[in-house]
């Protein structure tokens, strides 16, 4: 009867397809992210993204650029289908529609300053391995491996049920990023046209 | 934003980047607010919310400006904007993109 209730137990992770790692080998993996994150000083990409909505039966797909200068320099365009730009420049951040444009200091900012760490951090795989915002899981499906993040602090925990990222084989760069909401909603964000250390002017980052 | 059978609508409100504020529903002439992003759901909020799109979306198709009490509603080229309590202003654009169908 315990064999059997072992096996129904087994059966829907072999089904999934997705495999968590020994905490071994996790720790092997979070190392090799770390250490090519660390080598990391520059990152420019096109990005699409797709949001999945409970409430509704289409989903909405939005495209743009993003650039990221270490250690703090952060451009995350939209060109499609609407303009938005979110500019982290050092202590400071500016979002900028067709419409408006709105300054913020993140270090006057708690929740600012969380936010753009946290983007920071998913998009270049770097401090996942003692993230004070998430706890991460790595598991391997099809022979790719992604980490799997859970929020631990409440305002996070109110926003997000998991975070997903994908990484390439050599785990040099983010491939791409699931974000689960508490309420069901999926927003997917698939990196291409990915460079990594290509030299950026700063020019790129300038506030107005 | 949706329509359903028998002129219900649902909808969802998200920023820029993906995130969800909330959702509502707007069925027989009254909103109701679901699923508020966590750092924003408090009841006076929700309140404040359902009052304001229960006005929106009663007066959604109508084309002159709107003005009861300390709420208005007026058309910018394609833009439907609106101003209510608390000094809260929302501003619906059309957009103009890449949509998929389930």
């Amino acid at each position: 009867m315990r064999l059997l209730a072992i096996i129904l137990l087994l059966i829907p992770l072999t089904l999934s397809g997705q495999n968590k790692l020994t905490a071994e080998k996790q720790k092997e993996i979070l190392e090799k992210i770390d250490a090519e994150g660390a080598k990391m000083s520059s990152m420019q990409c096109e990005f699409t993204q797709t949001k999945s909505m409970k409430m509704l039966s289409r989903q909405m797909v939005s495209q743009g650029k993003m650039y990221f200068k270490k250690p703090n320099r952060l451009l995350w365009q939209y060109s499609s289908p609407y303009d938005y730009t979110f500019l982290l420049n050092g202590d400071n951040v500016q979002i900028k529609t067709s419409k408006s444009t709105q300054n913020i200091n993140v270090q006057e900012n708690k929740i600012f300053r969380r936010i753009t760490g946290i983007i920071v951090d998913c998009i270049t795989g770097a401090g996942l391995k003692n993230s004070p915002d998430f706890s991460a899981e790595i598991w391997e499906k099809d022979g790719a491996y992604f980490a799997r993040l859970y929020p631990k602090k409440k305002e996070l925990k109110q926003i997000y049920e998991v975070v997903e990222i994908f990484f390439n084989p050599s785990f040099t760069m983010v491939s791409s990023v699931r974000m689960v909401e508490k309420s069901g909603d999926e927003t997917l964000v698939k990196l291409n046209k990915t460079k990594i250390n290509a030299p950026l002017k700063d020019e790129i980052f300038a506030v107005d | 934003m949706e329509s359903r059978e028998q002129g219900s609508v649902v909808g969802t409100v998200i920023n820029e980047m993906g995130v969800k504020v909330f959702d509502f529903t707007f069925e027989n002439g009254k909103a109701r607010i679901l699923n508020v992003i966590g750092p924003a759901n408090r009841w006076f909020i929700r309140r404040a919310l359902r009052k304001d799109f229960n006005f929106i979306l009663a007066h959604l198709f109508e084309k002159d400006e709107i003005k009861t009490g300390r709420r208005k509603m007026w058309f910018e080229e394609d833009d439907i904007c609106f101003s209510g309590r608390h000094k809260i202003e929302y501003r619906f654009s059309p957009l103009k993109g890449q949509y998929e169908t389930d």
